[in-house]
């Protein structure tokens, strides 16, 4: 059934997370020696397609073929035994260990006599393979949690060359290695290449996706949209490309300008952060939907953190002119008029063993304490059942546990337990990650209407088209910085933030 | 940078000062027994049972794991080598101390890896499980007429100069090996760090927490023939009162974990051990009876060495 | 969904019936007698009063093991001082001390981030070689006016006073749902708003304050202090919250009856096995393997809840 002449060759490979469909049929064909790159939003799919060829997911449907023979990886292991390597985006290091033991930890037979591991045989090992490469020397004996991210990019590297694959894949790699480290990489995709192997990469600097892969595969909502020729494409055209959806309907604003109150809510000036995020200056107006943008590393996330009080502030003050208060530690931010929907719902926001009613009341149990701070379970009770209708849950009723709910009914109940109450501000991380469509549309619908009330509402979000859809303004945030803020009108386009984000 | 550097002078140079301090002090207190070669070959001597139950432990904290029924394993083990040892000599003694401890251990592994039960608890209930086992076999001895298992003195040179003090370094070379340059090691340390990456990097998490048993009781093994070899009998205990008999181990290891920092875990165990010994030693000298000051010392130091060792700890801790 | 919660919580309560058969009919109906009932009772009233404070601490997913050694050591000092001082000191000092054990263990546990298991283990064997301190070579008697409580009915009474107090905060005010909060997730709380230190600490100032009436239960009951006061009380105490069908991680299924259906297990497996002549030597054991067998059962429940997911 293979093609000849490919050395991987991809059939209508799909996958899907609960009801989000993170790829879809997809085909895809890599030659030897092709250096091939994948553009596309966050949330596209590139992630989930490549930890599909590495091993780490398993897909739901379809073939994958590698030097015509079918390819079924289980687990990482058996991908790097058919010589398939992949560098993660996440960390993928034992932090306790030294970084020599980590390159080999788990394939340890290559330097160990009679179960002993041996320095020396490690250290000859890197050797040969740095060598090889032509890749700067590392530092074997310091423990992998104390390297700094460029390091321990370096030693996964080394870890997946250490395979000798014929495929290696690199997700994200080049954004936390340096100028230097990055010509490095350059010179080593290009001795894989003159070797015959194949290097698959993302990146999100469009010009140095062009400048060092052979072809670019564009994707967008799980789909390949198309494969182009990285010599006949350029930047501006790949970014087109990318974005092309037409923002629809009423599924997001369309009214031209900002519109909000004058009477600011939160203040905050010139803070650093012990985190890193550093002379960070906005402030939040009543009716306001405030929209951070960037890349993932750029800090955006903790700045969610930092006006709620999770973070440690070095310098400067977040301010909350309203009540006059300032957010200094972990308890001013809750008890503050302000709420906050985590990125990491399942972790940080909700309680999974718990039920629906339980989830819902926590936030509001100060407000519901009777006469000797009695909760009565009749007044919880109404409260869940008047949320759950309000937010039109999907459930069997407000004692079922929060663990069977699907993403989406997931998110309206962590949105929804703080909607319900008279807020000043509220902090929204990612608010429609991992949610489908129509619930999508309806949490827009539901903060929009929010806005309407006077909510002040800091959107913190890693889709652009979501950020222009809703926003009045938006701040882009690079390297802990803040680079531009953008007000709605013109100029309030993905290609103007993508230019500033990477 | 510069007065950082003087700072950790200074402050290695004020604990320097304050244990030599306290040394003289004491040893002005007892009258001059204090520090003589005889009584630190006491200390010494006294610190090898604590030590390989030290090792032991490390190691299952190196897999994540805390269990602390090792106190009634220790003793069962004992028992058998005494049992055997009286039978058929030196052999016996090593493998009935061995072959318990390391069965009783991979039972307790099989039981969390199975069950899922957190390791402390179920812990907890195997304690009272191996706690009414030596009871009862005690009892049993003694109401069939006989003694509680005692072993002959000319069996005991394990535990007697110069004996232990080759066990003790046999021990050392073991324990380092296996905890820093053996595959089963560094596999067990990377499956207590980060259970989620090893599993992608091909590690077998259960297979190496059973290896991980196997190595944890054969440690433990060591300290039960080796208190039945040091002490000739090792006495039943109830009422969950095991667990204390390997405080002293438990606090050396939060004390190694402190000075990890300086030198390597394995290493640091003895020294810390012999320096919890000393402690003790100095407190019978001045008079203090063991069961009451003692232990709320012991119990207090383990506190504190905890609270050192956790200094850096960030998130939850239940 | 409503049938199958329902069967699961009356499990433990079926499970109770069928010991009480069972026990029963091995002591030929002895079990039943006015006596035994009582001293099941009696025996169950001490273990339900340091549950009432330890559950707190579990419902937050930690645990505390000081509580004997914390009931015998306020308890005897608190004796020693009154003799000294008068009878008025009793009550107070002895409430006192175990305040200050609560809050010490708050204190680490929170503060300092060593585990309540390893904290308050060793907070156990520092209290018992304190108890040693004051029982080894004195006899410690309890004050006399002490007795005057020594009555059943009055000691139900106290324990009824102590369940509707106790139960009300656990189950009704913001203060017990915050602990149950915490069990479920405290990444969450903390970002709830809820100040995980401050429960933490209130969860073991309760614990040690109630570890403190178990003190005085007990020193009613025995007239005087020893040095084996108060031991295996830990065990006793955390084996009827979980023998009640309570998770070891805590959280929202923490329950009040949960933890009294399972202090009367405790004493009638106790009790039940005297009467029917089991040496007291295999006790332990069938305590032991009886706690890990309701401890996996009740893993298996949950475990079977969270599979049942989409």
């Amino acid at each position: 059934m293979a093609q000849e002449g490919y050395l991987l060759d991809i059939r209508k490979l799909s996958k899907s997370f609960g009801s989000t469909q993170a790829n879809k049929e997809i085909d895809f064909q890599l030659k030897c020696g092709e250096v091939r790159g994948l553009a596309g939003e966050n949330g596209s799919g590139k992630s989930t397609l490549l930890s599909q060829i590495a091993g780490i997911y398993s897909h739901d449907s379809g073939e994958m073929y590698l030097k015509g023979e079918p390819y079924q990886p289980d687990s990482p292991i058996s991908a790097n035994e058919r010589r398939i390597a992949i560098v993660v985006q996440e960390l993928g290091l034992v932090g306790a260990l030294p970084a020599g033991i980590n390159i080999f930890l788990g394939k340890t037979k290559k330097c160990s006599r009679f179960g002993m591991i041996s320095q020396k045989a490690i250290q000859r090992e890197v050797d040969v393979i740095t060598a090889a490469w032509e890749l700067p020397k590392i530092s074997l004996n310091t423990r992998a949690g104390d390297l700094n991210i460029e390091h321990r990019k370096m030693v996964e590297l080394v870890r997946a060359l250490s395979i000798d694959p014929d495929i290696l894949i690199l997700d994200e790699v080049t954004q936390s290695l340096s100028q230097d480290n990055r010509k490095y990489l350059y010179g080593l995709i290009q001795k894989l290449k003159a070797q015959g192997r194949s290097v698959i990469l993302i990146s999100h600097d469009i010009e140095e996706l062009i400048d060092i892969t052979d072809t670019i595969s564009v994707l967008r909502d799980g789909e390949i949209l198309e494969t182009v020729e990285s010599a006949a494409i350029r930047p501006d055209e790949l970014k087109q490309k990318m974005v092309g959806r037409k923002l629809e309907g009423d599924y997001y604003r369309s009214d031209p300008g900002p519109d909000h109150g004058d009477e600011v809510v939160l203040e905050v000036q010139g803070v650093s952060t012990e985190s890193g995020l550093s002379d960070l200056s906005f402030s939040v107006h009543k009716g306001e939907i405030l929209g951070f943008c960037g890349l993932s590393d750029s800090g955006i996330h903790n700045v969610g953190r930092l006006v709620y009080g999770l973070e440690r502030i070095c310098k400067g003050r977040v301010f909350l002119p309203g009540l006059n208060r300032e957010i200094r530690r972990q308890w001013d931010g809750p008890k503050s008029r302000m709420g906050y929907a985590p990125k990491d719902r399942d972790t940080d926001a909700l309680m999974m063993g718990a039920s629906i009613r339980d989830n819902f009341v926590l936030s509001s149990l100060k407000e519901l304490e009777g006469p000797v701070g009695f909760l009565g379970r009749k007044r919880l009770n109404r409260l869940a059942e008047e949320a759950r209708e309000a937010y039109q849950v999907k459930c069997t009723g407000i004692s079922q546990s929060m663990s069977e709910l699907s993403g989406g009914n997931k998110q309206k109940v962590n949105l929804g337990r703080w909607l319900l109450k008279d807020l000043d501000l509220l902090v929204v991380d990612c608010p429609t990650r991992g949610v489908d469509v129509g619930v999508k549309a309806y949490l827009y619908q539901c903060l929009k209407e929010a806005r309407k009330e006077g909510l002040g509402i800091v959107v913190i979000t890693d889709e652009l088209a979501e950020a222009i859809g809703m926003c009045d303004n938006i701040v882009v945030m690079k390297d802990q910085r803040i680079v531009k803020k953008i007000a709605r009108g013109p100029g309030f386009q993905e290609e103007t933030m993508i230019e500033v984000m990477i | 940078m510069e007065r950082g550097y003087l700072k950790k002078y200074l402050i290695s140079f004020v604990i320097l000062a304050v244990i030599i301090a306290a040394l003289a002090a004491i040893h002005i207190r007892t009258e001059g027994k204090f520090l003589t070669l005889s009584n630190w070959a006491l200390i010494v001597a006294g610190a090898v049972v604590p030590t390989f139950t030290a090792w032991g432990l490390s190691f299952l904290f190196a897999a994540d794991i805390t269990d602390f029924s090792v106190g009634a394993v220790i003793i069962l083990s004992a028992t058998m080598a005494g049992t055997l040892g009286n039978v058929m000599g030196i052999p016996g003694i090593l493998i009935g101390g061995l072959v318990v401890a390391v069965l009783l251990m991979s039972l307790n592994f099989q039981i969390y890896t199975l069950t899922g039960i957190p390791s402390w608890i179920a812990g907890m209930g195997m304690t009272m499980i191996y706690e009414s086992v030596s009871v009862v076999y005690a009892n049993q001895r003694v109401g069939r007429g006989l003694q509680v298992v005692q072993l002959k003195d000319e069996l005991r040179m394990l535990g007697k100069a110069p004996g232990i003090y080759f066990v003790l370094l046999a021990g050392l070379l073991a324990a380092y090996f296996l905890y820093n340059k053996s595959v089963v090691g560094i596999n067990i340390r990377a499956v207590g760090n980060n259970p989620k990456v090893c599993r992608q990097m091909g590690i077998s998490v259960r297979k190496t927490l059973i290896f991980c048993g196997l190595i944890a009781g054969a440690f433990f093994g060591a300290s039960g023939f080796l208190t039945e070899s040091y002490a000739g009998r090792a006495n039943a205990a109830s009422g969950l009162s095991s667990i204390s008999t390997i405080f002293q181990s438990l606090a050396a290891v939060l004390l190694a974990q402190v000075m990890q920092k300086k030198m390597n875990l394995t290493i640091a165990i003895p020294i810390a051990t012999i320096f919890i010994m000393a402690i003790f030693n100095a407190q019978t000298q001045l008079g203090v009876r063991s069961g009451t000051w003692q232990q709320v010392v012991l119990g207090a130091i383990v506190i504190i060495f905890g609270i050192f060792a956790q200094r850096k700890t960030k998130g939850v801790v239940k | 969904m409503m049938r199958k919660i329902a069967w699961k919580d009356l499990m433990s309560l079926l499970l109770l019936l069928l010991m009480c058969v069972v026990f029963g009919i091995m002591s030929r109906g002895i079990l039943f007698s006015t006596y035994n009932v009582k001293n099941i009772t009696e025996q169950s009233m001490q273990v339900i009063i340091g549950a009432l404070g330890v559950i707190y601490v579990i419902a937050m997913g930690s645990t505390d093991l000081s509580v004997g050694g914390n009931a015998a050591v306020s308890a005897t000092i608190a004796c020693v001082l009154s003799e000294k001082f008068g009878f008025w000191i009793f009550v107070p000092a002895c409430l006192l001390i175990g305040l200050t054990v609560g809050l010490l263990n708050g204190l680490i546990v929170s503060k300092c981030k060593v585990s309540s298991f390893m904290c308050t283990l060793a907070m156990l064997i520092a209290l018992r070689g304190l108890l040693n301190v004051f029982t080894t070579d004195a006899v410690v008697l309890a004050p006399a006016r002490l007795q005057a409580l020594n009555r059943f009915p009055v000691k139900v009474a106290i324990v009824i006073a102590f369940i509707l107090i106790l139960g009300y905060v656990f189950e009704f005010t913001r203060f017990g749902y915050y602990c149950k909060a915490m069990g479920e997730n405290e990444q969450m709380a903390i970002r709830m708003g809820i100040d995980a230190v401050k429960i933490r600490i209130g969860g073991f100032l309760l614990s040690g304050l109630m570890a403190s009436f178990v003190g005085i239960f007990q020193l009613i009951q025995q007239g005087g202090s020893s040095s084996t006061m108060g031991s295996f009380m830990e065990m006793k105490v955390m084996m009827a919250v979980f023998l009640g069908g309570v998770m070891v991680t805590g959280g929202l299924g923490t329950k009040i009856y949960k933890m009294i259906i399972g202090a009367f297990m405790i004493s009638l497996i106790v009790n039940g096995l005297y009467l029917g002549n089991v040496s007291t030597d295999y006790l332990n054991a069938v305590e032991g393997i009886l706690l890990m067998l309701v401890l996996y059962m009740t893993l298996r429940i949950q475990r079977g809840r969270a599979a049942a997911r989409p």
